[in-house]
């Protein structure tokens, strides 16, 4: 499956885009979604932003088990329990008011491990000891037709977004779909309805969550040290071809798979 | 010839276990900066916030680059110092390894480059980043006692919060290594305006960070101490109303 | 030795720093001096002083004759550093009253070796029969003076005739002159140290001009009181 990334700054600015495809024509991205790609990624922000807050915010599959997860997704699913979950603090409980979107992907997609084509969930109880107390990798924050979008938070408050796209003839489905929903602009106005459609149908883009997080490590690392140069200026976008190949390299290294 | 060589350096210090600069060079240095920004400036308040902004870069770039060589286990830095220790040995040059992926061809020079190439990225031996700190006490304490230690070999003074005010801590040095040659007796304006590159450290540190806030150096001289300085934070309210709607439980 | 005053003189011969250390008391071997009378030099005649220690000092420079000066060649201006001049020696200080650090100095002492003198051919030393005066120069020009009340000796070691008129005559080899133009060239180059730290790197001092830091006047003081 190709990715859409991008390095988006503190004041919501884009430092830096970019597509990962895979050798030879192998994986591309449909045009049609190549222009929606910033839309799903920007519609995903504010569930970063409450979630960069979080004390635990990979929280919401592991202490709270799966029986847990339908009452989440009940308190998260109308405005009512939005503003409920808000008030009582929201961040200590089992999930965040917009996560529990996710909360109930989550449920979905490594649930039902025993049937599933989710290659993760064989090893559910490792990614849960892999993402445990870690609030600098997101894990997903949020998805749209299949297509998954996971995040990453450094120290200064950057994040780092990539949509991993389902191309597997959802695509072309939702496109007509797509108006509706990117005008809502709030992601987690996102349709129970919808979302059932979407998990018993062709089924998520399943992400290597040990996989994801080497990337954006090594990301991360490559951040940092364009920081430490003194002529990159802070919140400038990122145009150095250097940094261009070796993200590259990375995916290639983490994102393929051999 | 390499378009950037700043992506082939470790984030590691290499080689010599304590990386020291010169206080002779550091201070003169500053001292050449003060006096540029100072003729530069109409008023003292410009000349503060124009020292301000030089320290902020600086904060910024700490708190990514110690944040991340505190996620790295110790078990690597060791290794990366040996590494250190050989390379400055042997003065091999450190080639834009573009084929990482490649194997491994059994050329000596190859396997070195690629033993380097190993360290020079860290990311993917990190099980576990260090957690983003989320509370204000967190991140003080992270800048009172790594940032300092970093900077100046030592703890700073003090870190206190200021009684009766949500808003308002201190961060004390008693005997502020930058600017020990400056008299604050003699102008106590001056002394204090030259402190305002830590302030922006502290400023950049915490604003990236996601603690929005104003910094300002006080001199609060005792006998012991006649240079001691005091640095007043100031959170803006938004910073604190989050911490009680958010942590207040926990 | 008590050193009655520390005066540091540009390279154009400018005073910037002067500053006196005398007790209030008379000195019991020097009667006819009393403090009083040495607190009779104004800024004017201290200005003027080191005007014409900057002369005194070129010229003699100059007049050294050709053949000295040829025969230079093989003498030795290495200085050897004497311990502890002027800072509180570690092994009779009690560890509490110490200070640390010095400056930018880290160590117990400023320095730890013996220095070359760069004053190869000035004026290095003013004797009379009431106060020696000794002068360090830098590299670049600047002269530290201290002036000293203790007396040289005659060269036959009669130190008690301080009061005879007559020009003194001076053993140059003799090992009580070198011992103390050696004591003065480390105190001094400690005040060229303290001057380097506290002067140099003070970003409102501009160059040349006189020196009015209390950090600096507080380090020379130490250095002076520390002295035996």
């Amino acid at each position: 499956m190709p990715q859409y990334f991008a390095i988006v700054g503190n004041n919501d600015c884009p430092l830096y885009e970019t597509e990962f495809h895979g050798v030879n024509g192998k994986d591309t991205m449909p045009q049609s979604l190549k222009e929606l790609n910033p839309f799903i990624l920007h519609s995903s922000l504010d569930i970063i932003e409450d979630l960069q807050w979080q004390l635990q915010p990979n929280n919401r599959s592991m202490l709270s088990g799966q029986e847990n997860n339908g009452s989440s997704l009940l308190r998260g699913s109308g405005p009512g329990g939005v503003l409920a979950g808000f008030e009582a603090g929201g961040s200590n409980l089992a999930s965040g008011f917009l996560r529990s979107t996710s909360a109930s992907f989550n449920n979905v997609s490594l649930g039902p491990s025993s049937s599933n084509v989710n290659n993760t969930s064989s090893s559910n109880a490792a990614t849960q000891q892999l993402l445990k107390n870690d609030n600098c990798y997101l894990s997903r924050v949020d998805h749209f037709y299949g297509h998954v979008v996971t995040a990453y938070i450094t120290y200064s408050g950057l994040k780092l977004v990539m949509v991993h796209c389902n191309v597997n003839g959802v695509a072309d489905g939702t496109n007509s779909n797509n108006n509706n929903n990117s005008s809502n602009s709030n992601s987690n106005t996102f349709n129970d309805s919808n979302n059932q459609v979407m998990v018993t149908g062709s089924g998520l883009v399943s992400v290597d969550d040990a996989k994801c997080k080497k990337f954006y490590q090594e990301v991360h690392e490559l951040y940092v040290k364009t920081l430490l140069n003194p002529f990159y200026k802070l919140g400038n976008s990122i145009d150095n071809p250097e940094f261009n190949t070796r993200v590259h390299l990375i995916a290639n290294k983490h994102l393929r798979a051999r | 010839m390499p378009a950037s060589r700043i992506y082939d350096h470790s984030l590691l210090p290499h080689g010599k276990t304590q990386q020291e600069v010169s206080l002779s060079v550091m201070t003169l240095l500053y001292q050449e900066m003060i006096q540029r920004l100072y003729k530069q400036s109409d008023s003292i308040e410009h000349f503060q916030s124009k020292l301000n902004d030089v320290g902020y870069r600086l904060g910024v770039n700490v708190l990514e680059l110690l944040n991340y060589r505190a996620s790295v286990p110790v078990s690597i830095i060791s290794k990366a110092k040996d590494l250190g220790n050989t390379m400055s040995n042997s003065n091999t040059v450190i080639t834009n390894n573009s084929t990482s992926n490649a194997p491994t061809t059994s050329s000596n020079a190859s396997t070195l480059s690629n033993f380097i190439d190993e360290f020079n990225s860290l990311g993917k031996d990190i099980p576990r980043m260090k957690r983003r700190d989320l509370q204000i006490i967190d991140i003080l304490q992270f800048i009172h006692g790594t940032v300092w230690s970093y900077l100046f070999g030592h703890v700073s003074s003090d870190l206190v919060k200021a009684q009766g005010n949500e808003t308002e801590y201190r961060i004390i040095d008693n005997e502020p290594q930058w600017t020990q040659f400056i008299s604050g007796a003699r102008n106590q304006l001056h002394y204090e305006s030259c402190n305002y590159m830590l302030c922006g450290v502290i400023q950049g540190f915490l604003k990236e960070s996601g603690f929005p806030c104003d910094v300002s150096a006080h001199w609060q001289p005792s006998d012991e101490q006649p240079q001691r300085i005091v640095f007043l934070i100031q959170f803006h309210q938004q910073v604190v109303a989050r911490e009680q709607l958010r942590y207040s439980r926990a | 030795m008590g050193i009655e005053a520390i005066l540091i003189i540009n390279k154009s011969g400018g005073l910037i720093y002067h500053r006196s250390f005398t007790s209030p008391q008379v000195d019991p071997s020097n009667p006819t001096i009393t403090s009083t009378t040495k607190h009779t030099l104004n800024s004017n005649d201290l200005l003027i002083l080191a005007s014409t220690l900057h002369s005194v000092f070129a010229i003699s420079s100059q007049i050294t004759p050709k053949a000295l000066q040829l025969s230079q060649s093989n003498i030795n201006y290495t200085i050897p550093y004497h311990p502890y001049v002027g800072v509180a020696n570690p092994q009779t200080t009690p560890k509490n009253n110490m200070p640390t650090k010095y400056g930018s100095f880290k160590g117990d002492d400023y320095f730890k070796e013996p220095f070359h003198n760069w004053n190869k051919s000035g004026l290095k030393q003013l004797s009379t029969d009431q106060f020696t005066m000794y002068i360090y120069q830098t590299m670049t020009g600047l002269k530290f003076v201290a002036i000293s009340s203790s007396v040289l000796p005659s060269g036959t070691g009669s130190g008690e005739n301080n009061n005879n008129a007559g020009a003194n005559t001076v053993n140059i080899n003799g090992s009580q002159y070198n011992m103390g133009s050696q004591i003065a060239d480390n105190l001094l180059r400690k005040v060229y140290c303290v001057y380097s730290d506290y002067v140099m790197k003070d970003p409102f001092y501009s160059l040349e001009m006189p020196i009015k830091s209390d950090l600096f006047d507080d380090r020379v003081k130490s250095l002076i009181d520390h002295l035996l």
